[in-house]
This record gives structure tokens, sequence and C-alpha cells, in this order.
């Protein structure tokens, strides 16, 4: 069947390419569970458009985790809200989100304390090493924004290596009405 | 641009998730998930339909109260309640990760013991004016957590079942000590029948939980169709079974969404078993909390007032 060999040949690409697009999504969430959730999010996405996806499919499912990591920062939003409804007050301590990160090196953990669309650019410039030009593809916004959000976001990671605080959304990139 | 910087990064970032690899048969999984929930979407445009032509039923079926002689709304029920029961049966709900949030009495004592949870008149002796149990259906792994009336958290309890026994690791901030525990998991649900109070008894494995003992009491033709309500923003159907029970269920996936027995209320939560939503079962003991015996495991009886949630 059609969808079978699509699942199969996504089985292959993951064969590949999966270990470093999870890794690309434990870098965006901040966790191991969370990573894995973003990505099945992300293949489900690439699964429906399978058909209209020409060749490597790499671009396409890197495009979508972006965006997805997106909005789920918006819904976390709306989920910590929904918790605190739940426990109310209570003294609950939450999980590390990186506890099942190797976190030894320090400017990851600084990294998780970046506005979150700093955080994308730094990951899609740092981590994937993308240029400019494929970073602002991959996060649907300009080079500029690219250029900027990189430079404030590395003078945020400065400035937390030695002081705390918090630093500028970059809205202009991943803004809603871009989303995939 | 500081060239250290950018390199020190990509190191750190390389290093801190290279043990990460990515789990075999995720795109199968990622096609399953898919394809449920197109099959959910569309049922729930079927459901929304029959439940835009059900309202004209049951609004018919409120409005008759008092004017109509015994209203013909057997079949109304029978329809809910088969839709309820097929809703919760094992093989709908093994994905989900379902929250009972339970709302107890002034004067409510609880606390873990092997196996559970016991109270209500029990030796417990943490006073809780609600607890929130996050369950695994499809594994029956279940998270357990009391909470003062004024929502401080007074202990945290972790279940799984394997190989005829359960184990439980249970914190207690009350005291700021925990404990861990294993016991054999009775062979035998010691008792499941159709309440006549609010003793409350969830039995373990298939079929088992909240989802199970609902069935279960369906199961007992005692619930008819009473209007609907709106519960949390969900405009549900209304379900009533006699005095000490009644279930508010979402007309759209035939869920549970509260249910009352006796002086306690359940509000419920269904979620598709996914990492984060899963996470919400973790329990993790806090540095310098002492470790201490766990308490005797709980004897329940059919006839006590005493609710041991063996609960998933």
């Amino acid at each position: 069947m059609k969808a079978d060999k699509a699942v199969a040949d996504l089985e292959s690409f993951l064969a590949e390419r999966g270990d470093y697009l999870l890794r690309t999504a434990v870098l965006l969430t901040g966790s191991r569970e969370a990573g894995e959730d973003l990505l099945q999010s992300a293949l489900e996405r690439v699964l429906k458009r399978w058909a209209t996806i020409e060749g490597n499919p790499e671009g396409y499912l890197r495009r979508t985790l972006y965006h997805l990591a997106a909005d789920r920062w918006r819904q976390q939003a709306a989920l910590g809200r929904q918790l605190r409804l739940l426990r109310p007050g209570a003294a609950v301590v939450d999980a590390d989100p990186m506890a099942d990160v190797d976190v030894r090196d320090s400017l990851v953990r600084l990294l998780m304390q970046l506005p979150k669309r700093q955080r994308a650019v730094i990951v899609a410039r740092y981590w994937e090493q993308l240029s400019e030009a494929e970073a602002a593809e991959a996060l649907s916004c300009s080079i500029g924004t690219v250029k900027s959000a990189t430079a404030r976001g590395l003078s945020r990671l400065r400035e937390l290596s030695g002081s705390s605080g918090r630093g500028q959304e970059d809205a202009a990139c991943l803004s809603k009405e871009r989303m995939a | 641009m500081n060239m250290d910087l950018e390199d020190q990064l990509h190191l750190d970032m390389e290093r801190a998730t290279r043990d990460i690899h990515v789990p075999r048969g995720l795109a199968r999984k990622a096609d399953r998930h898919r394809r449920k929930r197109q099959k959910t979407l569309r049922m729930a445009t079927a459901a929304t339909a029959t439940a835009l032509a059900g309202g004209v039923a049951i609004a018919g079926v409120t409005g008759a109260f008092g004017s109509a002689p015994a209203s013909p709304n057997a079949r109304l029920t029978a329809y809910v309640v088969s839709h309820v029961r097929s809703a919760l049966a094992p093989a709908r709900v093994d994905d989900m990760v379902g929250s009972v949030r339970t709302t107890y009495p002034p004067g409510t004592t609880l606390g873990p013991v092997p196996g559970g949870l016991s109270g209500m008149g029990g030796a417990s002796r943490w006073r809780v004016g609600y607890d929130v149990v996050w369950a695994d259906q499809g594994t029956g792994t279940s998270k357990f957590a009391g909470y003062t009336s004024g929502g401080q958290l007074v202990f945290d309890a972790k279940l799984t079942r394997a190989n005829g026994a359960a184990t439980e690791t249970a914190v207690i901030y009350g005291n700021s000590t925990w404990w861990t525990a294993t016991v054999p998991m009775p062979a035998t649900p010691p008792w499941v029948g159709c309440i006549r109070g609010d003793a409350v008894y969830l039995k373990p494995g298939p079929d088992g939980g909240w989802p199970g003992f609902i069935r279960s009491q369906l199961a007992c033709g005692a619930y008819t169709v009473g209007g609907h309500q709106v519960i949390g923003g969900v405009d549900t159907i209304k379900l009533t079974g006699g005095p000490w029970s009644t279930l508010w269920v979402d007309p759209a996936s035939y869920l549970p969404v509260q249910v009352n027995i006796g002086p306690q209320h359940m509000t419920f939560q269904w979620l598709p078993a996914t990492p984060a939503n899963l996470a919400h079962l973790n329990v993790s003991v806090p540095a310098g909390f002492q470790q201490v015996q766990p308490p005797p495991p709980p004897n329940p009886s059919p006839g006590s007032p005493a609710a041991f949630s063996g609960a998933r």
C-alpha cells in the first residue's frame, strides 16, 4: 500500500538522519521526551504530505520541527495556566526540563534561558550550522531578522555567563501567520 | 563575532545530545497516531452531528419533566450509555493518559500505602482536600498526588505493575520522607459491583481503573439521561445514577467529564499518551528526604466506607 511504503521510506530516512533531527528537537524543546514528541508530530505532518514531497524530506521536516516548536511554546503557556488551575498554590517542584540531557556543558543550560525564538535561531545557526539564508528559510523569516536575533542571542549568552536576567523576544521569526 | 563562543556552543550542543538516539519505529508510531487522529476527527464530526440531533431529544426529555407522563428516554439512555461504555473500552483508552481530580469532603484523610492509596476512616494521617491521579491507561502505571484544600502538595506516589506485583514509591512532603514497596497484586478483584453508597474500589489490570469502574456501573443499568449541563465549558450530557451518583459526559467523545459519587466529585481529563503527557506520571524524591519503612498494606472490604483506590 502507498501509506505503508511512505512509512517504510520514512523509517529508512530516520535510520540515516533520525538521531540528528531528534537532537535538534531536544535542543529546541529542552528535554528528550518533549523532543521525541515534537519529532513524532513533525513526522505525522510529513506523512500527511508525503505524496507532495519531492526528493529528500529533510528540509520539509526541519521547517516543520521549527514551526511546531513555536506552536508548542504557545500551547505550553496555555497548559501552564491549566496546570496551575489543577494545582493551585501547590508547593510543586517542577522537574528540571534538562534533567535527561547531559548539561555538564553550561552553554547548553544557558541556551535554555534564552527567549525561545532566539534559542531557535541559535540552534539553527550553531547546531545545524545553517547559513543565515538557510536559517531564514527554516524559520520563515528574513535574513535580517536571523542576523539580529543571532546577535542578540549570542550577546545574551555572554551576559548570562556572568549575570542573570531576561532577553527580548524576536517576534518576527516564526510568527503565527507564517506557521506551516 | 566571537568565534570562540560559536565554536563552544556547537561543541556543547554536540556533547549534550550525543547519547540521544531516535527510537525504533517512530515513523510507524507517527503513522498510527495520525490515522487514529483522523479517525477520531471523523468520529467527532459524526458524533457532533448525532449530538446535535440528540440535543433535540435531550432538550425534549428535559422539557418533558413534569409535563409528560413517563418520558420515553429509555432509547436515548441506551444509546448514550452504549457510546460511553464503548468510549471507555480498553481498546479505546489504552493509549490515553487520564487525569482525575477528586475533591473530598472536609476532614478527609488519605495516604499512600503499598499498592495504592488508603484512607477515609483508615489510619492515614494526611488531611487532603483533593487529589489528582494521573494514569497511563495502557500500562496501568499511576501517580497519585494529594493536596490540602489550599493546594499544598501533601504526597506523591507512583504505582507500577509488572509480573503480578505492584511497586509503589511514595514521597511524603508533610514529614520529608519517602518509601518504596512491592506487594503482590490480588489475582482477582476483592470486590467490584454496583455501588450503593460512596465506597469506590478501582480494580487494577485490563478494563480497570476509572474507565472500568464507570463501565461496570453503567452495566448495572441504574443510569438514565437527565438532560444536559455545562461543566467546565462543555455542554455535557448528564446521566443520573440514583441518589449517590451522577455522571456528565462529553457529547463529542462520550468520555466522562465529571462524576459525583456521594460527597466526592471527580473531574476528568483524557490526553493522548505522548511522552510529554506521560511525564505527568513521574515522581522524584527531593534531596534530603529520608527513606523510611512503608506502612502496612490495607485490607479493603466491600462493606466498609474505606476507599482503597488501587487506582489507575
